[in-house]
């Protein structure tokens, strides 16, 4: 670790360079401002095999990647919705990146898509709440879907719901298809066009996803909240 | 030097964030200022937006037009009120990027930028803003006001443009008659180091008053503002871009 000599180093330069001022400026002690992320993740039957073996790979690509951001791993804040065996459950509740373990996922079941969707909605509204609450600073929250099937429970709530809250900029939701996945559903699901994964490059599509979310914080997002192009996962 | 021409001792500085050098966006913030007459100055801040892929162009362009159109129309009209003069001064600035969107043709979004517009004396401060930045007044009696503050966005990297439709709806401008000390202008990227956002977003006094007493020193120079926004204590709490401008009066 070098932040000692460059400290030092900094001190040295500050007293020659006569910015004693620098010394003397307090910051105010604001709590870091929050990136809050659902991953809602199909882990039914159809993923078994080399999808869900692609996916662990990648959330652990996801892991390793925004770990390397000193202020995304303070600011974003992931948890996980899986929809499979047992209906939607949530594998992680929200944890900052630098805390997050990326789990490892089974596949099994059908695909309860709308239960999941209306799971992740309600975690966001409640986060959102707490960080009100506590006056923390935040980001507009994602929803990010990966399915490669189609919703075997009812589905037509989930869709309405967030399409009222893309309506009232209260989450950004994106869905992604892997091979088999019904994009005519999803598209009925997603306000924004959903993509498609080419094959299963699922670490491709996570080391994007976490220098997207690395992003969130450097830039403004326009008044519309937009991903970068995907590049290097996406098949046309 | 013997003779001051002016009042005002002012010290700018934008400098690109860390997360704009990984992504070699460039700074996208600019500020601008003149003196319309010795004891009154004109300033502005702009931030650009990063999403917007002229960004730098359009925070340029509405930081410098709108300070010389306000230092213009001070100049050549002898009577004007200040805050009529500011409300002109916004809609002009529009006008202008609307006009370059024209010419260039790409949609006017191209150049989203933030504006802080300010016209300070001894005597008072007139303030207009669209977007989140932040103009503080640094009064006589000691104590720091912030001025012509906007609603905040529910989100904390969303906000109106300049150049978004609804700017006129969300343009504050606002009157502070009060003695004056200093004034600071800031963008949106130090607003957590600057401002106390659990309080409403009250001007934190241990950042402000260092600065400001460093800003009133004979030989500070604007270097030495862009070493402390580029140094590491900076870096570690932002990864925007950032501004700063400061103003004192003699």
């Amino acid at each position: 670790m070098v932040a000692i000599p460059r400290q030092d180093a900094l001190d040295e330069y500050r007293r020659e360079e006569g910015m004693s001022f620098a010394d003397e400026v307090e910051f105010a002690s604001n709590p870091e401002p929050r990136c809050a992320c659902v991953l809602l993740l199909d882990t039914s039957a159809s993923m078994g095999g080399r999808p869900i073996t692609a996916l662990n790979e990648g959330l652990r690509a996801f892991q390793a990647d925004i770990g390397t951001d000193t202020l995304a791993s303070r600011r974003v804040e992931v948890a996980i919705v899986t929809f499979g065996q047992g209906g939607a459950q949530t594998v992680q509740g929200f944890l900052t990146a630098g805390e997050f373990v990326s789990p490892t996922l089974a596949a099994g079941g059908s695909t309860p898509m709308g239960e999941a969707i209306t799971r992740a909605l309600d975690m966001v509204e409640n986060r959102k709440r707490d960080y009100r609450a506590n006056g923390v600073a935040y980001y507009r929250p994602w929803i990010f879907l990966i399915t490669d099937g189609e919703p075997t429970d009812a589905w037509d709530d989930a869709a309405t719901r967030i399409a009222e809250a893309e309506e009232s900029n209260g989450v950004a939701f994106f869905a992604v298809g892997v091979e088999g996945a019904n994009m005519d559903i999803l598209r009925q699901i997603s306000v924004r066009e959903p993509m498609k994964l080419d094959g299963l490059k699922f670490t491709e599509l996570f080391v994007w996803l976490s220098q997207s979310q690395r992003r969130v914080s450097a830039s403004r997002v326009g008044e519309q909240a937009a991903l970068p192009p995907p590049s290097g996962w996406a098949s046309v | 030097m013997g003779v001051s021409l002016s009042d005002w001792k002012v010290l700018g500085a934008s400098v690109e964030g860390s997360g704009h050098r990984r992504d070699s966006t460039g700074c996208q913030d600019s500020h601008a200022w003149t003196l319309a007459a010795p004891d009154t100055l004109v300033a502005a801040v702009a931030d650009g937006a990063g999403s917007a892929r002229r960004a730098a162009e359009g925070s340029t362009l509405a930081a410098t037009f709108s300070v010389e159109y306000v230092a213009w129309r001070l100049c050549e009209h002898e009577r004007v009120d200040p805050l009529e003069l500011l409300s002109d001064a916004m809609g002009a600035t529009r006008s202008q990027l609307a006009r370059l969107a024209r010419r260039d043709r790409h949609p006017i979004g191209d150049l989203a930028t933030t504006l802080a517009l300010v016209i300070a004396s001894p005597d008072g401060v007139w303030a207009a803003q669209v977007g989140d930045g932040s103009v503080v007044v640094h009064q006589l009696d000691g104590s720091l006001l912030a001025v012509a503050d906007g609603e905040r966005e529910e989100y904390l990297n969303e906000t109106t443009f300049l150049t978004s439709k609804s700017w006129r709806s969300a343009c504050v401008i606002e009157e502070v008659p009060t003695r004056v000390e200093s004034i600071a202008l800031l963008t949106d990227g130090l607003g957590l180091l600057a401002l106390d956002l659990t309080d409403g977003g009250r001007p934190h006094v241990p950042f402000f008053k260092p600065l400001l007493g460093f800003a009133r020193a004979e030989d500070a120079c604007p270097t030495e503002l862009e070493r402390f926004l580029e140094s590491d204590r900076v870096a570690t709490r932002t990864d925007d871009d950032v501004t700063l401008l400061l103003a004192t009066l003699s």
